[in-house]
């Protein structure tokens, strides 16, 4: 990142070898409304800003993401929204949930060993302990 | 692969494994055992299976055989112990499950290959399997205890409150009763009936003690003016056992367990000073 107040307007250069699969996919997401993902609702597609999403998860063979407004439907798997959702707030903590970190507003430790997230409008979440080591690597712990 | 397959292929692999092991193990016992016997066996052979299990099965070669299989299946199931830790739901009572499992193995191994001559030695050594068992879970529990506060901070949450001083004490006091009501009697099922070392010597002159200065050392440590109830408690509390178990001539220790706790408390409160000055 070079920081320089001359500058009229933010500016990405890709520097590559070649146009590798790498680089389209780097592309993509620069594209305007690129980060925005089409959430589903009967007739009704809404585009979603993932820094809204509470969590997304499996269910009945379709993915959903909630948000504090409603649930929608995505039609991407679960390991595809992994890719595209940003690693840093992003990850999962379960088979089947990917959960965003900021919306985290509590977390509790059974005795029997269970650990329950809850999320922005109390939306509760189980942390399977098999994802723990992961999302301590996200946090950079 | 589904996880039901995961889990079963970690319970044959895992079994597979414990089975030399245990079978290793409970040859090394009997080697050890022979080669430390007191007094010093006749001849230059040290058994490897019991006399009674021997005569059971007529020759030594056929009950080592057969000790084989049955120390290898107890390995086996040993082995598979921390399985029931990797399922998500329900990881305790599959735990209890599997501890029941093991104790029946234990118990009919213990039978087939005549280990335990006396009901005594046997109980005793079930008790410390579930002591292993309750060790085990203590030790993951802490560590799932710290992966969630590494993660309460990573995502910004604030540190847990505070428990008021009383139920910081509860513990503590649960633990007392534990030990002084509930312990002597399970030696007393678990003592020699010539020689009652474990109630006679043992509890008062070393678990009481050492249980009560360690206890109140960690109590003192963590409330500032609560512990000076604790000697009070751990000397009252001896008192059922005292008159129900012995008989006045042991009224020596409440005695005992209340010094061990005044000094372990006074040692906690120099401990909490020191640590503040730090």
């Amino acid at each position: 990142m070079k920081l320089d107040p001359a500058e009229p307007e933010v500016r990405v250069v890709i520097h590559a070898p070649a146009v590798t699969e790498e680089v389209r996919e780097l592309l993509a997401r620069l594209e305007p409304g690129a980060g925005l993902l089409p959430g589903f609702r009967g007739t009704e597609v809404t585009p979603l800003d993932p820094l809204d999403i509470l969590r997304c998860y499996g269910e009945d063979k379709g993915v959903f993401a909630q948000t504090e407004t409603g649930t929608y439907q995505l039609r991407l798997r679960l390991y595809e929204l992994e890719r595209r959702l940003p690693g840093d707030r992003f990850v999962r903590v379960s088979h089947s949930e990917i959960v965003n970190l900021r919306k985290v507003t509590a977390l509790d430790l059974s005795l029997t060993g269970t650990i329950r997230m809850t999320l922005t409008g109390g939306v509760t979440v189980y942390v399977s302990r098999r994802y723990v080591k992961k999302i301590r690597e996200v946090l950079g712990l | 692969m589904s996880e039901r397959k995961e889990l079963f292929r970690e319970v044959l692999r895992r079994a597979g494994i414990g089975f030399p092991c245990g079978a290793a193990a409970v040859y090394l016992v009997f080697l050890l055992g022979g080669l430390f016997a007191f007094p010093v066996q006749e001849g230059n052979s040290v058994p490897v299976v019991t006399a009674a299990m021997v005569e059971q099965w007529g020759n030594p070669v056929t009950a080592a055989l057969v000790q084989f299989l049955w120390s290898g299946l107890l390995g086996a199931v040993l082995e598979t112990a921390e399985v029931p830790f990797r399922l998500e739901r329900h990881t305790w009572i599959w735990s209890g499950v599997h501890f029941l499992l093991t104790a029946a193995v234990f118990s009919l191994v213990g039978y087939q290959c005549r280990w335990f001559p006396y009901r005594e030695t046997w109980l005793c050594i079930l008790g410390l399997l579930l002591l292993c068992y309750l060790l085990m879970w203590a030790v993951r529990y802490v560590g799932w205890r710290q992966d969630v506060r590494a993660i309460r901070k990573g995502v910004g949450l604030p540190e847990e409150p505070e428990r008021p001083v009383w139920r910081r004490a509860v513990p503590y006091g649960l633990l007392a009763v534990g030990v002084e009501l509930m312990l002597p009697w399970l030696l007393r099922v678990l003592d020699a009936r010539d020689v009652p070392v474990l109630t006679g010597i043992f509890y008062p002159f070393l678990i009481l003690p050492l249980f009560c200065f360690f206890s109140s050392a960690s109590l003192g440590k963590r409330c500032r003016r609560l512990w000076l109830c604790y000697p009070v408690l751990c000397g009252a509390l001896t008192l059922p056992c005292v008159f129900l178990l012995y008989n006045s001539s042991a009224l020596f220790q409440a005695w005992v367990a209340a010094i061990a706790a005044l000094a372990g408390g006074l040692l906690g409160t120099l401990l909490r000073q020191r640590t503040k000055r730090g």
